[in-house]
C-alpha cells in the first residue's frame, strides 16, 4: 500500500465527526497551555494519560497531537505579549516579537507568528508522511545493538543539546535514567530500588514525575520570585492585519524556517532549540534590514516560529519509526502507546499503519484548526494571560493533585509528587534541564532491553558495539558529540585564566 | 566573584549528586542476581547509572571549584530567594498530604489552593476558598469522572 493511498484512509478516519471533535478539543485545550506561561505539552499530555484507559488509542493520539501543535500556537502568544517565553523554543520569538508588541505592531508580530507556524507545520507534516516510510526501511536493518547505540546518542545529544551545559545535562539524564530503574527488573524477576516498599513495585509513574517536574517544580520556583518580578503584558494595538510588506518579509521567512526546523527536529537528536536559533541568524544574515533585527524585525519572528513548528512535526519522525522520543512530550507520548500496549518501532507503521496514518492526518486537520482558532480570536486567548496569579497556580497545584492522587488514590504518591516538585525547584535554581530526566525515565529501561539483548547475542562480548558498523558509528558520533562541548569550554576556560 | 559567594551552594548540589551516585551503585551491587542465565543481569545497568551519576558528581565538583557554573542562584541579579511564599506553599501542600485521605479531595484541596493562592499574593481568603471550593468540586465531577479516576471518598464527597 502507497504512502498516498494510506494518507487518503488517514484523512478518512481523521475526518469522521467525532475525531475531529477530538482534534478541535486537544488544539483548544494545547492553545490554551501554550498561552499559560510556564506549562508545556508535556505537563498536559501527562495529565491526560488516564484517557489511554477511556477511548481508543486514535482519539488519545489525536488530542494529544492537537496539544503539542497548538501549545506552540500558543506559546508564541505569549512570548510576543509578554517577554517570557513560556519554553526554550521560543526564547528567539520573544526577542523580535516583545519588541514589535511594544511599538504597536503586535498584530503582525501574531499573524506572522501564527500564519508562519500554519505553513511550516503544514511543510512538516507533508515531509514527516514522505520521510516516515523511508526511515522505517533503514531502521528494519537495525539489530539490538543499532538500537542501543541509537539511543546512546540521542540521549548524549539530547541531555547536550537541552540546556546550557553537557555536563549538567548528562546529570538530568542520568537522574532520570535512576528513575526508570525503580521496580521489578521485568527480564529477571528481580526488584530494584524499591527499598521494601509495595508502593514502588511497578515502577515511579511517569505522570508523577513530569507533574512534579513541570507544575509542582515550575510553582515553587515561581512563588520565590514572583513579588520582585511582576510580568507584564503587552496590549495588542492596531490592526491584526499584515502589510504587503509584511507579507513580502515573511513568506521567504516561513519557507527558509521550515526547511531548518523539520530535519533537526527530524533527527534522532533533534529538538526545537537549535533551529529556532539557527533561522533567527540565517533571517539576520540575510534580511535587507538587519539594522531592525533587535528592535522588531517581522522576519525575526516568522522564521523562528516556522523553524520550531517544523521541528515540531520533526520529531514525530524518530517517535514513530525508530520509537526515540527526542523531547520530554515525546516521550510522554511514547508512554502512552506502551499504555496501549503497542511498541513505536519500525514495525508500527505496518502494524498499526492505520493509527500513524489518522494521526498524521489529524495533524494536517489540527494546523488548519489552530490557524482559524489563533489568527481571529487571538483576543480572546489573551484574556487567559488575565487570570490572576494566585488562583492560576492554585489550579495548577488542584490538577496536580488530581491527576496524580486520582490514578492510585495514594498519598504514597502525592509526597513522591511534592519531593519530585522540590527537586524540580532546585533544579531550576542551579539551571539543570528537566527534560533530559523525563526522557531519560522512558527511554532507559528501553535501551538496558536492547543493551541485553545485543549481549545475548553477542554472548557477553562487549566488541558487539564496535563491530557491527551502524552502532559503531553512531556511538562514535555520541563520543563526539559528548567530548565536542567539553573540550570547547575547556580550551575557552583556559583562554578566559590566562587573559 | 559574583559566583563566589554561591560556590558552597554549587559544591554542595556536586556532593549531593556524588553522594546519590554512590548510593546507586553501591544499592545497584547488593541486588539479588538471580538463578537466571542471563549473560546481562539486572545489576549492570544501575551500576552504570550510578558510576554515571559519581562521574557527574566529580566533573560538577570540579567545575564549582574552579569555575563556578552560571544559574539563578549565582546571579547578582536575581531577585533574592523569597521564602515567605515558599514557606506557605509547603504548609499548603502538606495541608493537602494529611487530609486528603481522611477529609476526602475536595476539602483538602480547597485548602491547598487557598494557600496557594496566598502564597501568590491573593488578599481575600473567602474568596480563594470559594474559588478553590467551586474548582475542586467541578474537577472532581467533571476531570476526574471523564477520565475515570478514582478520587475516593470524604466529608463532601459522600453527601452526594
Amino acid at each position: 500500500m502507497g504512502t498516498l493511498t494510506s494518507l487518503v484512509d488517514g484523512f478518512g478516519a481523521a475526518l469522521s465527526p467525532m475525531n475531529l471533535l477530538w482534534a478541535l478539543l486537544g488544539v483548544t485545550l494545547g492553545t490554551f497551555i501554550g498561552v499559560l506561561p510556564g506549562l508545556g505539552p508535556a505537563l498536559t499530555i501527562a495529565l491526560l494519560l488516564p484517557i489511554t484507559f477511556q477511548v481508543d488509542p486514535a482519539a488519545a493520539f489525536i488530542i494529544f497531537g492537537g496539544i503539542y501543535f497548538g501549545s506552540q500556537f500558543g506559546g508564541s502568544t505569549t512570548s510576543i505579549l509578554i517577554n517570557t517565553p513560556g519554553e526554550s523554543a521560543s526564547i528567539v520569538t520573544a526577542l523580535e516579537g516583545n519588541r514589535m508588541a511594544r511599538s504597536g505592531r503586535g498584530g503582525p508580530a501574531l499573524a506572522t507568528a501564527a500564519i508562519g507556524s500554519f505553513v511550516a507545520g503544514t511543510i512538516g507534516v507533508v515531509c514527516l508522511s514522505l520521510l516516515a516510510p523511508v526511515v522505517v526501511k533503514l531502521a528494519l536493518a537495525f539489530a539490538p545493538a543499532d538500537y542501543f547505540a541509537l539511543m546512546v546518542l540521542s540521549f548524549v545529544t539530547v541531555a547536550a543539546v537541552l540546556g546550557t551545559s553537557v555536563l549538567r545535562g548528562l546529570t538530568s539524564l542520568s537522574l532520570g535514567l535512576l528513575l526508570g530503574l525503580v521496580g521489578v527488573d521485568l527480564q529477571s524477576g528481580q526488584t530494584r530500588f524499591t527499598f521494601g516498599s509495595l508502593e514502588l513495585l511497578d515502577g515511579i509513574d511517569v505522570i508523577i514525575v513530569v507533574v512534579g517536574l513541570f507544575a509542582v517544580g515550575e510553582t515553587l520556583h515561581l512563588a520565590t520570585r514572583f513579588r520582585a518580578s511582576p510580568e507584564e503584558i503587552t496590549p495588542v494595538k492596531g490592526s491584526l492585519w499584515m502589510t504587503a510588506q509584511d507579507w513580502a518579509r515573511s513568506w521567504k521567512a516561513w519557507i527558509r524556517g521550515a526547511l531548518i526546523g523539520f530535519p533537526i527536529g527530524a533527527m534522532p537528536a533533534g529538538g526545537a532549540e537549535i533551529p529556532t536559533f539557527l533561522s533567527y541568524f540565517v533571517e539576520k544574515k540575510l534580511s535587507k534590514h538587519p539594522e531592525e533585527f533587535g528592535h522588531g524585525a517581522i522576519e525575526g519572528v516568522a522564521g523562528p516560529e516556522a523553524a520550531n513548528n517544523a521541528a515540531g512535526a520533526g520529531v514525530f519522525v524518530p517517535l514513530l519509526t525508530l520509537g526515540i522520543p527526542t523531547s520530554a512530550t515525546a516521550a510522554v507520548m511514547l508512554s502512552a502507546f506502551q499504555s496501549y500496549g503497542i511498541n513505536p518501532g519500525p514495525q508500527l507503521l505496518t502494524s498499526h499503519a492505520d493509527l500513524v496514518w489518522t494521526l498524521i492526518a489529524s495533524l494536517y486537520i489540527g494546523n488548519v484548526m489552530l490557524l482559524v482558532l489563533n489568527l481571529p480570536l487571538v483576543g480572546l486567548w489573551v484574556q487567559i494571560l488575565r487570570i490572576p496569579t494566585p488562583y492560576l497556580y492554585g489550579g495548577i497545584l488542584l490538577f496536580a493533585t488530581v491527576g496524580t492522587y486520582g490514578i492510585s488514590r495514594s498519598v504514597f504518591d502525592l509526597i513522591m509528587l511534592y519531593g519530585i516538585g522540590l527537586v524540580g525547584f532546585f533544579m531550576r535554581r542551579y539551571d539543570f534541564p528537566t527534560s533530559p530526566v523525563i526522557i531519560g525515565m522512558i527511554l532507559g529501561p528501553l535501551a538496558e532491553q536492547q543493551f541485553r539483548r545485543a549481549m545475548t547475542m553477542s554472548q557477553g562480548d562487549l566488541s558487539i558495539f564496535l563491530t557491527r558498523p551502524i552502532s559503531a558509528a553512531l556511538l562514535i558520533l555520541a563520543a563526539l558529540a559528548i567530548s565536542a562541548p567539553i573540550v570547547l569550554s575547556f580550551i575557552r576556560s583556559r583562554q578566559a585564566a590566562t587573559a | 566573584m559574583k559566583a563566589l559567594t554561591a560556590r558552597p551552594q554549587l559544591v554542595t548540589v556536586s556532593l549531593i549528586v556524588l553522594a546519590v551516585g554512590a548510593a546507586v551503585s553501591w544499592i545497584a551491587t547488593t541486588i539479588p542476581v538471580g538463578s537466571g542465565v542471563a549473560v546481562i543481569g539486572p545489576r549492570s545497568f544501575p551500576l552504570a547509572v550510578g558510576l554515571l551519576l559519581i562521574s557527574c558528581g566529580l566533573l560538577l565538583l570540579l567545575e564549582a571549584s574552579r569555575a563556578p557554573w552560571d544559574c539563578e542562584a549565582t546571579n547578582a541579579a536575581t531577585p533574592k530567594l523569597d521564602l515567605v511564599p515558599l514557606g506557605i506553599l509547603a504548609c499548603g501542600m502538606i495541608v493537602n498530604v494529611l487530609l486528603i485521605k481522611s477529609a476526602g479531595f475536595i476539602l483538602a484541596s480547597t485548602l491547598m489552593f487557598a494557600f496557594t493562592a496566598k502564597a501568590f499574593g491573593a488578599r481575600r481568603l473567602w474568596l480563594s476558598l470559594l474559588i478553590g471550593f467551586v474548582l475542586a468540586l467541578a474537577t472532581y465531577y467533571g476531570f476526574a469522572r471523564m477520565l475515570d479516576l478514582r478520587i475516593g471518598g470524604g466529608f463532601i464527597e459522600d453527601l452526594f
